[in-house]
């Protein structure tokens, strides 16, 4: 496990330098060096006063299947919402904008359930795997293989 | 290669923009970067394009709250899948603030919004329509710093 900085909340109050024992809080990018930090050694996300470093896993745990049955109902909210979302996406006026963005969150929260929750999901990956068999030619391919590479 | 018959472009946009917002999270903006670009490729190509109707709309987030979300509860409940009860339970309290909104806005158009900001909870999609920020989500409890005012003009 190693530390992340959630900068939102970072009130730079510098505790964390003061307590890392290799350094690694302390950086040019705002954010912490995971190839310096000790694994699980947590001082920084005690010290904090802000709360704004958390540790972070390394490997994730295996996401319980769906049962059919949910994943089925799910599907049918899901197409509804995206449904929905077509209707507004022209965002003409404050109520199309507000319905498109609140759309927007119930149809991710739809993928979600249905077990897209992280993309080191199994899912997600094998998603990712069947999309490089998509026939669409603008289908920006190389950033798939990226993302591959990155969650293997 | 399943997925594919599943899912049409604008629900992979949406697949997509998810992971990245929960990328975003795992502070992993590397990673987030590259899903939100696949999102916007399938946003940008997808097919559906109808436009605004009032009445249409409301007929189909109607049929969500009365039948569509009722049956992922009963599902989620079967199965005692937690994380699908609670997304149907949110989904079907901030659908009917939907509904309660667009029955609202054919009545008073422009003037529901008349010395109103019009705010929306990041973590449920609930749509406040008043002055103030609401100190705490109604629906999911979440606090108001997890609302997004939406801006008048693009």
């Amino acid at each position: 496990m190693y530390a992340v900085r959630n900068s939102s909340l970072c009130t730079k109050d510098c505790l964390c330098l003061f307590v890392c024992p290799t350094g690694a809080t302390d950086t040019e990018t705002g954010q912490i060096d995971a190839s310096k930090c000790l694994d699980g050694c947590r001082l920084c996300v005690d010290a904090c006063p802000s709360h704004a470093i958390s540790l972070m896993v390394t490997s994730f745990p295996e996401r319980k299947e769906k049962s059919s049955e949910v994943s089925s109902s799910l599907q049918e909210v899901f197409h509804s919402k995206t449904g929905q979302l077509a209707m507004v996406r022209q965002q003409q006026s404050l109520l199309e904008r507000a319905l498109y963005h609140s759309l927007q969150i119930l149809g991710e929260d739809c993928a979600r359930e249905e077990g897209f929750m992280i993309a080191q999901d199994r899912k997600s990956i094998e998603l990712l795997q069947s999309l490089l068999e998509c026939e669409d030619p603008d289908l920006p391919k190389d950033t798939i293989r990226e993302l591959l590479d990155l969650l293997s | 290669m399943k997925e594919q018959k599943q899912y049409g472009y604008d629900e992979l946009a949406l697949v997509f923009s998810n992971l990245a917002k929960s990328a975003e999270k795992q502070i992993n903006a590397e990673v987030s970067k590259k899903l939100d670009t696949l999102s916007t490729f399938f946003k940008k190509n997808s097919s559906k394009e109808t436009g605004f109707d009032i009445d249409e709309l409301v007929s189909s987030v109607s049929q969500d709250v009365s039948s569509r979300y009722p049956e992922v509860e009963k599902e989620g409940k079967i199965s005692e899948d937690r994380g699908a009860l609670r997304c149907a339970t949110w989904g079907k309290k901030v659908s009917a603030i939907h509904k309660s909104i667009l029955t609202r806005y054919k009545n008073q158009k422009e003037q529901l919004f008349e010395g109103k900001e019009v705010w929306v909870c990041e973590a449920c999609g609930f749509i406040a329509i008043s002055p103030q920020v609401p100190a705490v989500c109604p629906i999911c409890k979440a606090p108001s710093s997890r609302f997004t005012k939406i801006r008048k003009e693009n």
